[in-house]
């Protein structure tokens, strides 16, 4: 695959890949941890590593944030090679480690401007930068507590917001909703889609399908160190030919209705019960339109209309033949 | 960002984080400075300041020999090395027995009379149970004052068996006023040696700060197990800025506690620690030897426990090697040639020299104290840059 390329300011060539990982691998004792993981990710994606507990994919990211040696393959960030030696290519890395990587005898924004020292933000800029973090995850009021005194979630998005500090390219978030409370789940969640909206490249790993569903652009499927599968959601579906559930409740001329739903391109089945046609469709998005044109052609009157596509988690199990919770 | 600056930032936050804490207040200032004075109180009835050295003397003699005695104490009395009163036996002896006196000479009658006509002549010594280590000193004055009777018994024995024809009580008071035949030099003990309350601070201040020192072993393994460590270690500086940092702060809170002692000890205990730019000296070299000690933990302890545990093996060892609880070092045996690699034993003695000398009489010590931490550093260094892992 060749990158793209796009002229920036200052006439530096900047390739839309932030982060391309080839082949990493690495084995403890018995054990092999990652074995021949490789993907990329694009300025402004969310790149999704699903899998269950002990999947390999904390050992991949400490792999791809400098923090263990690997036993083969690269990592290029920026274009720059990445490995426990490298100091300057972390200045592009914001990691967000799965622990709660925070100093709790230290204030919020002592923390904070602990770590902005340390990517050398100065001054104002560091003093303006930390007030900002602190408005987006919501600890504005409390800054200057110390972080032990927080609740769980607050920590987590204390968390979140020092691997935010110096704007880094690449934003890895590992397992970031563990022990979170729903409300402060949601704010988590929401932040990283206006990260990724705002052109930060970022890496989720995370055990809950919902969110790799919710959030990311592409998702690797990973189990026992192996990348199973990567895609788009759909693309992830489609590869192991899960189908679209589409409930059609309608009244008069169900039977006819049935009969010409299987007349559209890409309905494969269709059944009659009270009320409603349930159908099993490939794309419902796609058949959809044709589908209801064809039951309204035949007599039916549709009062609502509802799809059940198939998730990740039921692609999961077909391709290790395990629970995502395992 | 420069190793140096990083280090410091590093070294900020956790002095920050140590102060907030107030462990580093406690381990390092309160604990050695309270068990010191507890140790004073304690044993500071041994200290020779505070012996009770009022003795009396009971002439029942009268005689040229019992007057020369009394005159010898008298001496003893006027540089000040104890108190002495003279009165009759009944009465002194019910002093001695109440307690208001330490011990009593008593020469009886018909001492001079023994003595110069060589036979066996008996000075008695009556002390209080009270005041054993009072009487044995009283006791051995007694013995001193023996052997010089019976230098003077041989002297006018000898001039008597070689035909001299002059009286033998002025052959006996010429021989009792010969000068000394050998001149001893005599260094005082109290030069060279701390007195009770400085040794028990100075023991204490160099046991602790083992532990205080340690504060940058425990909190680089805190930031292993509580997860800023991979924070620290994906920042973008170097593995050896991080362990730089936590270095700085081992050093700056062993100088600062010690200096706190020092100043402490000297205004609350009346400790005296000896000329200023030596003391320096002994305290950076001793915190530099601590520095390297707990480097070796650092590099082989994997958890918090781990290191707590190396941390009180080291330091409860090499303190009871260096004698900083009793005096192991001395001595030629085993454990005291064992205590030279002990930086406790070097600390102690250098300060003790110091007592007595100059700032040069402790380079040796200072030199062995660095040399502990250099040959600490070397066995950990290879291991050390694996501490600072996720």
């Amino acid at each position: 695959m060749l990158d793209t390329y796009s002229v920036g300011v200052g006439e530096t060539a900047v390739s839309d890949t932030v982060l391309r990982v080839e082949g990493i691998s690495k084995r403890f004792g018995d054990l092999q941890a990652v074995a021949s993981v490789t993907f990329h990710i694009n300025r402004g994606e969310t790149f999704g590593l699903l899998g269950p507990n002990g999947a390999g994919k904390t050992t991949a990211i400490s792999m791809i944030a400098g923090l263990l040696d690997k036993d083969e393959g690269s990592v290029l960030l920026e274009g720059e090679p990445m490995d426990t030696s490298s100091v300057e290519a972390r200045r592009h890395i914001g990691l967000v480690p799965q622990e709660l990587a925070v100093y709790p005898d230290l204030t919020a924004r002592e923390n904070l401007v602990f770590f902005g020292r340390l990517y050398e933000l100065r001054g104002r800029e560091l003093k303006t930068r930390v007030d900002e973090v602190l408005e987006v995850i919501g600890l504005a009021d409390r800054a200057d507590d110390l972080a032990k005194e927080y609740s769980g979630g607050m920590k987590r998005r204390l968390n979140i917001g020092i691997g935010l500090l110096h704007r880094p390219h690449l934003l890895i978030l590992d397992e970031p909703t563990v022990g979170v409370d729903p409300q402060s789940r949601n704010a988590i969640l929401e932040s990283v889609e206006q990260l990724s909206t705002a052109g930060m490249a970022v890496l989720y790993t995370t055990h809950y399908m919902e969110e790799a569903e919710r959030l990311c652009d592409r998702v690797a499927i990973i189990d026992e160190g192996r990348i199973e599968a990567e895609g788009t959601r759909r693309e992830l579906v489609q590869l192991v030919g899960q189908k679209d559930k589409v409930r059609i409740d309608a009244s008069r001329a169900l039977e006819e209705a049935a009969q010409a739903a299987l007349t559209v391109a890409g309905v494969v089945q269709a059944t009659v019960s009270d009320h409603a046609v349930d159908l099993i469709v490939d794309d419902a998005g796609a058949v959809l339109p044709e589908l209801l044109a064809a039951m309204t052609g035949a007599g039916a009157s549709i009062s609502a209309v509802g799809v059940v596509e198939p998730n990740l988690e039921a692609v999961f199990l077909q391709l290790t033949g395990k629970a995502l919770r395992d | 960002m420069s190793n140096l600056r990083a280090a410091l930032t590093i070294a900020a936050k956790d002095l920050r984080q140590r102060i907030r804490d107030r462990s580093f207040i406690v381990l390092g200032v309160v604990a050695p400075l309270a068990l010191a004075l507890i140790f004073n109180l304690i044993m500071g009835d041994l200290d020779v300041d505070s012996f009770d050295l009022r003795y009396a003397v009971v002439d029942e003699d009268g005689g040229a020999v019992a007057t020369q005695l009394v005159a010898g104490l008298e001496q003893i009395e006027a540089e000040g090395v104890f108190m002495l009163e003279s009165g009759s036996r009944t009465d002194i002896e019910q002093r001695v027995e109440a307690g208001e006196l330490a011990a009593m000479f008593v020469i009886p009658d018909g001492f001079t009379e023994a003595v110069t006509s060589g036979t066996p002549a008996t000075l008695e010594v009556v002390g209080s149970v009270d005041a054993p280590t009072s009487t044995a000193i009283a006791a051995a004055i007694a013995r001193g004052f023996s052997a010089n009777v019976r230098a003077v018994q041989l002297s006018v024995a000898t001039a008597m068996a070689t035909g001299s024809t002059e009286d033998p009580t002025a052959l006996a008071a010429t021989a009792a006023t010969a000068g000394e035949p050998i001149a001893l030099g005599e260094v005082e003990a109290a030069t060279r040696q701390l007195d009770l309350a400085t040794f028990f601070i100075v023991g204490m201040a160099i046991f602790f700060l083992f532990f205080t020192v340690a504060f940058g072993v425990t909190s680089l393994l805190e930031e292993r197990t509580e997860g800023t460590m991979a924070r620290l270690a994906a920042a973008p500086v170097s593995r050896w800025a991080i362990l730089a940092g936590k270095a700085i702060v081992s050093g700056v809170l062993g100088i600062v506690s010690m200096a706190v002692l020092v100043v402490a000890s000297t205004l609350i205990m009346g400790a005296d620690w000896g000329d200023p730019v030596g003391v320096t000296v002994l305290i950076v070299a001793a915190v530099i030897s601590a520095m390297g000690l707990m480097a070796v933990v650092a590099a082989f302890a994997k958890t918090a426990e781990q290191a707590g545990n190396l941390q009180a093996i080291i330091a409860v060892g090499l303190g009871m090697l260096g004698g900083v609880f009793f005096p192991a070092n001395l001595g030629d045996g085993l454990f005291a040639r064992l205590a030279y690699i002990s930086p406790h034993r070097w600390f102690v003695t250098g300060l003790s020299e110091l007592a007595g000398g100059d700032t040069q009489d402790i380079l040796l010590h200072a030199a062995a104290l660095v040399a502990v931490g250099v040959v600490a550093v070397l066995v950990a260094a290879p291991r050390l840059k694996k501490a600072v892992v996720a």
